[in-house]
């Protein structure tokens, strides 16, 4: 049976699916960061260093990135991990790339990447991130380096989609502004940026001193503006006991 | 639709969902839809409550997934049927198509074609479930009819049919297997 509807069905469960393992993830890791702060944070800093050591694993290469009817159409990957320059302060990369990552999202987002897209791909640490707003875009971050006048840099390149995957765009978050908090993009009324670890909220405030405070899932938010194109805010970092947290030195 | 067949058992498929593999769930709807589609539009008679019907079940059954509940056989048939059946239930129950597993989801509402509203008619008037099971060995085909098409308990089937409550489960289960993929193969 070749139907429309059982079709759109099927990617609707796909990315429901992949929407309730994030979420399973953001409460598994509210809870632990609410009883164990401090086991939190050496895991963390273990995880940081193995990522480290392990050095040179085979880049994770999915038909949709290496697949391409012009050769020079396929990126660069390496299989190296994401450095400790972005891993110091965004959790997200240090965790286990999951199947999540790899899902449909992402896999939908990577077919735009091609051999002029930009640097060469860090794949192992792409990942993908599902926000609780059902309607919401999602991201797909993409590491990937980039020569620069002092030697190699690895910025991320942000690909924003909607909950049906069917369109989107990409934007470019360097090492320097990811610690400064600031919006990254927008995608129709909605906006998107960064924050590091430590980070549970952000603080939204447009130029008609509109403001609105949105979680931080998986080192990112995302909310939803009054115009479209999105007016893009000032960003205030907060912590859980509503402190402003400072730009990253 | 991906074009790659996944052979592990639906169990395996379900426990890999839960872990995060969200295509493992595609092959699972992949699987089995017709069949749940067949089940529902045998009762209604309405393709497009059919179709609604058949979306809020495979959402219960992924949010059943996530929750740690799945099938215990190794198709997942039988477990579909099963939640198929509770969601027409509601349903009627309620004068309305149930959608509360899939607003939960923020999966939003498609609308059927002309085409599609016809092709899942045609499915209820051809009888295709029962011109599959005709085909299925005898015993496999009355312990089927029995439980999916007349909705009888085990006990009262395996009284019937003299045999125990497992092997009428198992007869069941193969049957569906074998509709599973006949379903598949003619579709």
């Amino acid at each position: 049976m070749n139907a429309e509807y059982f079709d759109t069905l099927e990617q609707q469960l796909v990315l429901a699916s992949e929407r309730l393992t994030n979420e399973h993830v953001v409460r598994r890791r509210r809870r632990w960061m609410g009883r164990r702060p401090l086991l939190v944070a050496l895991v963390a800093m273990m995880c940081a260093t193995t990522a480290f050591a392990v050095s040179d694993q085979a880049p994770w290469s999915p038909p949709e990135l290496t697949v391409r009817a012009n050769p020079d159409d396929v990126p660069p990957l390496i299989g190296a991990p994401v450095p400790t320059s972005l891993t110091s302060f965004l959790g997200v990369l240090r965790t286990p790339q999951s199947d999540a990552d790899r899902g449909a999202i992402t896999r939908a987002a990577l077919k735009y990447f091609n051999g002029s897209t930009r640097g060469a791909i860090r794949s192992n640490g792409i990942r993908s991130i599902v926000f609780p707003d059902s309607k919401a875009p999602s991201l797909v971050v993409v590491p990937y380096d980039v020569q620069t006048a002092t030697g190699t840099q690895t910025d991320l390149n942000v690909w924003v989609t909607d909950p049906t995957g069917a369109a989107g765009g990409t934007v470019r978050a360097t090492r320097d502004s990811l610690r400064q908090p600031m919006v990254t993009g927008s995608s129709g009324e909605y906006v998107f940026g960064f924050a590091p670890d430590g980070v549970t909220h952000v603080r939204l405030t447009w130029p008609d001193q509109a403001s609105v405070e949105v979680p931080v899932t998986r080192n990112a938010f995302m909310a939803r503006g009054t115009t479209s194109p999105a007016v893009f805010p000032t960003v205030t970092w907060l912590d859980a006991d509503g402190k402003t947290v400072p730009a990253l030195g | 639709m991906a074009l790659m067949r996944d052979d592990r058992p639906d169990q395996d498929l379900l426990s890999a969902t839960r872990r995060g593999n969200a295509e493992a769930f595609a092959e699972i709807y992949r699987r089995h839809y017709r069949l749940v589609l067949a089940y529902l539009i045998r009762r209604v008679r309405d393709p497009e409550l059919a179709a609604d019907l058949t979306a809020e079940t495979f959402a219960r059954a992924l949010l059943a997934t996530h929750k740690g509940r799945q099938a215990r056989n190794d198709t997942a048939a039988p477990w579909l049927l099963g939640i198929a059946r509770h969601t027409m239930l509601d349903s009627i129950r309620q004068g309305q198509a149930e959608d509360r597993a899939r607003r939960r989801l923020g999966m939003e509402t498609v609308a059927l074609s002309n085409e599609e509203v016809d092709m899942i008619a045609e499915i209820g008037s051809s009888d295709g479930l029962m011109r599959l099971a005709r085909e299925l060995p005898a015993k496999q085909r009355d312990a089927l009819i029995a439980r999916v098409i007349d909705e009888r308990d085990y006990p009262e089937i395996a009284e019937e049919l003299q045999c125990s409550e497992i092997v009428v489960r198992q007869r069941v289960s193969r049957a569906l297997g074998i509709l599973r993929d006949r379903a598949g193969d003619t579709a």
